[in-house]
C-alpha cells in the first residue's frame, strides 16, 4: 500500500465517528427536508410530491413575510446593539485594573446560564406591573410600558434579554484584543496617541478578522432566533414577534406540514448564504488579515 | 453507506439495549406502556388506579408514565413506530390524529370493553369520535362556568349573579376600583385566564364551523369579538395589559381571582381545588356563564380526557383491558373526585356528591347536557385555526383591527387551509 493511501486510510478511520454522526444527523436530515419540500407531508402517512407548490404557497402566505419582516427588524436591532456591547465590555475587561479576573467572571456568567431559565427570567423582569425593570423606571416617575404585551416594545425587549448573553462573544473580543502587539501601542503613544485613536486606528482594525466573524455567527443566530420568544411571547402580541423558526416550528410539529416546513427551512438556508455573501462582499475591504 | 448505517444501528442497540422496560418482578406479564399527559395531583389519581389494576391480576403490567407535550411526542413515537400501548389525550386532538390514522379506532373492541354509547353523556362520546368512527372512551369530563366571588359582589350590592352578559358588564363597571390610571380590582375580562379565546362566540349564538363550512366571520362571532373589543377600549387596553400582567400563574398564589382582585372568571371544577389550597376562606359561586341578551341557557365549552392506543401498539388487547377497568364506574368515580372533574356516564346525575371536592360540582355536570353545550370543532385543522383566531383576538384587543376586519382575515387564511386540507384528503384516498 502507498505511504499516502495509507495515510489517507488512517486519517479517514480517526475522523470515521464524525463522518457518521455528520452524515446520520446532518446530511441525511438536510437531504430529506429538501426533499419534503417539494411534498406534501404529514409524517404519518407517505409523501406526496406536489413540485414547487409549498415555495408558491409560502409568497403568497402573509404571516410568512410578516416572519420575514420581524426577524429582519430583530436582527437589524440585535446585531448592532449585541456587537457594540460586547466590544465595549471586552475593551474594558482588557484594561489592567485590579481583580479584572473577576470583572470577566461576572460578565461571562450570564452567558452560562439555560436560555429557557433566562427568558423565564427576564419575563419577570419585563412584567408590566411587578417588573423591576418598570418598579425602576417609576423611581424616576416614568411610567413603563406594558414590555411584552405591546407590539412595539415586545421585539426591543427580546434584544435587551439577547444583549445578556454577550459573554461568548467577549471572551473571543478579549482574546483577540490580546494578540494586538503591544509594539503598535507604544509607537503610537510615543506620536501622541489618546485612548480613543489608538482604538480607533490600531484596536479595531487589528481585531477586524474577529468582528466580521462575530458579525457573520451573529446574523446567523439573530435569523434563527428561537428560544427566548418561544418562551417569553409565544409570538405575540398579535404575532409582533412571531419570528421565522417559530412558524417554521408550528409548521412542522403542531401543523405537521413538514414539507411547508421544509421549503421554509431550504429558503431560510438560501437567505443566511446570501446575507453573508452580501456581508462578505461589504465588509472585504475593511478587514484586515496580516499575512495579507 | 450501508455498513457504516449497520454498524452505527449495532452500537446503538449495544448502547441503549440494556435499558430494558420490563423489571425483573413483571417478568411473565404483559407489559403495556401507558402515556400520561397529567402530572401533580392528577398523576397520583391516575397511578392509585393503575397500581389496583396491576395488583388485580397477574397477565397484565401497566406502566404509567407521565410525559410532557405528550400530542407531540406521540406523534413522534407513532411515525417512528414505537408507540407506547395507551395514552391520555386531551379530546381536542381525536380529529387531527383520527384523520392521520395516527390512533386506532375502538368501535370492534367495544363489546370486550363492555361499554355503549348509551351509557355516556352524549356531548363527552362525540368527544371520542371523528367521522363516525369510535377512536377511544372518556375518563375525566369537564364544562365551563362563571366563578364570582360573593363577597365582593354583595359590597358592591349585587344580590345575585348576572344573569345576562349585560348585567355582567354592569357588574363589572360597578366591581371595578381604579386608583389614579392603575387598577385596584376588576371586575371581569374577557382576557382572563385567556384559555379559550375561541369560546366567546358560543355565548351569542356563533360557531366556527357549521358542519361543512369555515364560519369564522358569522355576524354572531362579530358581535362577540365587539363585546371582547368594548372591554379594551371602555378601561384601556394598556391599563388592563398592566394589570393582567401582573397576575400570577393560575396555581400560583398571586392569582387575582383568588387574591380578591378579579370578581367574576370563566372556569372549570378544577378551580375549586386551588382555592381550597391558595384561598380557602374564600366566598365563592358558581352558575352558567350568562349569554348575549340571555338568550340562550346553559352555554359551556365541555372538554374530557381520552384514552386512546396509538396506531402501531403492540399490545392493543391488553391495552383495552385496561381502559375497560378505567370505564368501571367506581373507577371512572375515583378519578374524576380526585382530580376535581366529574364522570362522563349518565349516572353522573344521580351520583353521591357529598365527597367530591367541589360544592358546585352538579352545575357542571348539569351544564354537559345542555343543548347549548360546545365543544371545539371537530375538524382536524383545528390547531391552525385556533392559532388565528388567537391571533385575531389579541390585534381586537389591542385595537390594531376592527372586529369584523380580524374575522374576515381569520375566514379567508383558514378557508384556504381547509381547501388545503380537503384536496391533500382526496390525494391520499386515491393512493390508498
Amino acid at each position: 500500500m502507498k505511504k499516502n493511501t495509507e495515510n489517507l486510510l488512517k486519517g479517514l478511520l480517526f475522523i470515521s465517528p464524525w463522518i457518521v454522526g455528520f452524515s446520520v444527523f446532518q446530511i441525511y436530515p438536510i437531504y430529506k427536508s429538501i426533499y419534503y419540500s417539494f411534498c406534501q407531508y404529514d409524517v404519518l402517512n407517505p409523501p406526496i410530491f406536489v413540485g414547487l407548490k409549498n415555495y408558491s404557497n409560502l409568497f403568497h402566505d402573509e404571516v410568512f413575510l410578516k416572519s420575514i419582516v420581524s426577524t429582519g427588524l430583530y436582527t437589524i436591532m440585535a446585531i448592532p446593539l449585541s456587537m457594540i456591547v460586547s466590544l465595549f465590555f471586552a475593551i474594558l475587561l482588557n484594561q489592567k485594573i485590579l481583580g479584572r479576573g473577576i470583572f470577566r467572571t461576572i460578565y461571562f456568567l450570564p452567558s452560562l446560564v439555560p436560555m429557557v431559565a433566562l427568558a423565564i427570567l427576564w419575563k419577570w423582569m419585563f412584567n408590566g406591573e411587578n417588573g423591576i425593570l418598570n418598579y425602576f423606571l417609576g423611581l424616576f416617575g416614568i411610567p413603563g410600558p406594558n414590555w411584552l404585551g405591546s407590539t412595539m416594545w415586545a421585539t426591543p425587549s427580546i434584544v435587551l434579554t439577547g444583549i445578556w448573553g454577550v459573554g461568548g462573544s467577549i471572551v473571543i473580543y478579549l482574546a483577540a484584543l490580546q494578540d494586538v502587539p503591544r509594539s503598535l501601542y507604544e509607537a503610537a503613544e510615543i506620536d501622541g496617541a489618546g485612548w480613543f485613536s489608538k482604538v480607533r486606528h490600531i484596536t479595531l482594525p487589528m481585531i477586524s478578522p474577529v468582528i466580521y466573524f462575530n458579525l457573520i455567527l451573529g446574523i446567523i443566530g439573530c435569523l434563527q432566533v428561537f428560544a427566548v420568544p418561544y418562551i417569553m411571547t409565544s409570538g405575540g402580541p398579535a404575532r409582533s414577534t412571531y419570528y421565522y423558526t417559530m412558524y417554521l416550528f408550528d409548521n412542522a410539529f403542531s401543523f405537521l406540514k413538514m414539507g411547508y416546513a421544509g421549503a421554509m427551512a431550504v429558503l431560510l438556508f438560501i437567505i443566511i448564504l446570501a446575507v453573508t455573501f452580501i456581508v462578505t462582499k461589504m465588509t472585504a475591504s475593511k478587514v484586515y488579515y496580516a499575512e495579507k | 453507506m450501508q455498513h457504516l448505517l449497520t454498524i452505527l444501528i449495532i452500537v446503538s442497540i449495544a448502547a441503549f439495549g440494556g435499558c430494558s422496560k420490563t423489571p425483573a418482578e413483571h417478568k411473565g406479564r404483559v407489559v403495556v406502556d401507558y402515556w400520561e399527559m397529567w402530572s401533580g395531583q392528577e398523576l397520583q389519581a391516575a397511578k392509585h388506579l393503575v397500581d389496583k389494576f396491576n395488583n388485580s391480576q397477574d397477565e397484565i403490567f401497566v406502566n404509567l408514565l407521565s410525559v410532557s407535550e405528550l400530542e407531540r411526542k406521540l406523534l413522534i413515537a407513532i411515525a417512528g413506530n414505537d408507540p407506547p400501548d395507551l395514552a391520555n389525550l386531551q379530546d381536542s386532538a381525536i380529529p387531527k390524529l383520527g384523520d392521520k390514522n395516527a390512533i386506532e379506532v375502538i368501535d370492534e373492541l367495544l363489546p370486550e370493553i363492555g361499554a355503549s354509547q348509551q351509557d355516556y353523556i352524549d356531548i363527552y362520546w362525540k368527544l371520542c369520535s371523528y367521522e363516525n368512527k369510535l377512536y377511544g372512551l372518556p375518563i375525566a369530563a369537564t364544562t365551563l362556568a362563571l366563578h364570582t366571588n360573593a363577597d365582593l359582589l354583595k359590597n358592591a350590592g349585587f344580590e345575585d349573579v348576572p344573569q345576562t352578559l349585560e348585567q355582567l358588564d354592569e357588574y363589572a363597571t360597578k366591581l371595578t376600583i381604579k386608583n389614579g390610571n392603575n387598577f385596584e380590582s376588576l371586575g371581569f375580562v374577557p382576557t382572563q385566564p385567556g384559555w379559550w379565546n375561541f369560546a366567546w362566540v358560543w355565548w351569542f349564538g356563533g360557531d366556527w364551523y357549521d358542519g361543512k363550512n369555515i364560519t369564522a366571520n358569522r355576524p354572531e362571532n362579530v358581535e362577540a369579538f365587539k363585546w371582547i373589543q368594548s372591554y379594551a377600549q371602555t378601561y384601556g387596553a394598556r391599563a388592563l395589559q398592566n394589570f393582567t400582567s401582573g397576575f400570577g400563574a393560575f396555581s400560583w398564589s398571586d392569582d387575582r381571582f383568588m387574591t380578591g382582585k378579579l370578581a367574576m372568571v370563566l372556569q372549570g371544577p378544577w378551580m375549586s381545588k386551588f382555592i381550597d389550597q391558595m384561598s380557602p376562606g374564600l366566598n365563592w359561586t358558581a352558575e352558567a356563564f350568562p349569554s348575549a341578551g340571555g338568550r340562550l341557557k346553559d352555554v359551556t365549552l365541555a372538554e374530557c380526557n381520552v384514552l386512546v392506543i396509538p396506531r402501531g401498539a403492540k399490545h392493543k388487547k391488553e391495552a383495552a383491558k385496561f381502559i375497560a377497568f378505567m370505564q368501571k364506574p367506581e373507577n371512572l368515580q375515583y378519578l374524576a373526585f380526585k382530580q376535581n372533574k366529574f364522570v362522563p356516564l349518565k349516572i353522573a346525575n344521580e351520583m353521591d356528591y357529598s365527597n367530591h371536592p367541589n360544592k358546585n360540582i352538579k352545575l357542571f355536570v348539569r351544564l354537559s347536557q345542555s343543548p347549548n353545550a360546545y365543544a371545539t370543532p371537530r375538524i382536524p385543522i383545528w390547531q391552525e385555526y385556533a392559532h388565528e383566531i388567537d391571533n385575531a383576538f389579541q390585534s381586537v384587543w389591542l385595537g390594531k383591527k376592527t372586529p369584523q376586519q380580524a374575522l374576515d382575515d381569520v375566514q379567508k387564511r383558514v378557508e384556504v387551509k381547509w381547501q388545503e386540507y380537503l384536496d391533500m384528503k382526496n390525494k391520499l384516498n386515491k393512493t390508498r
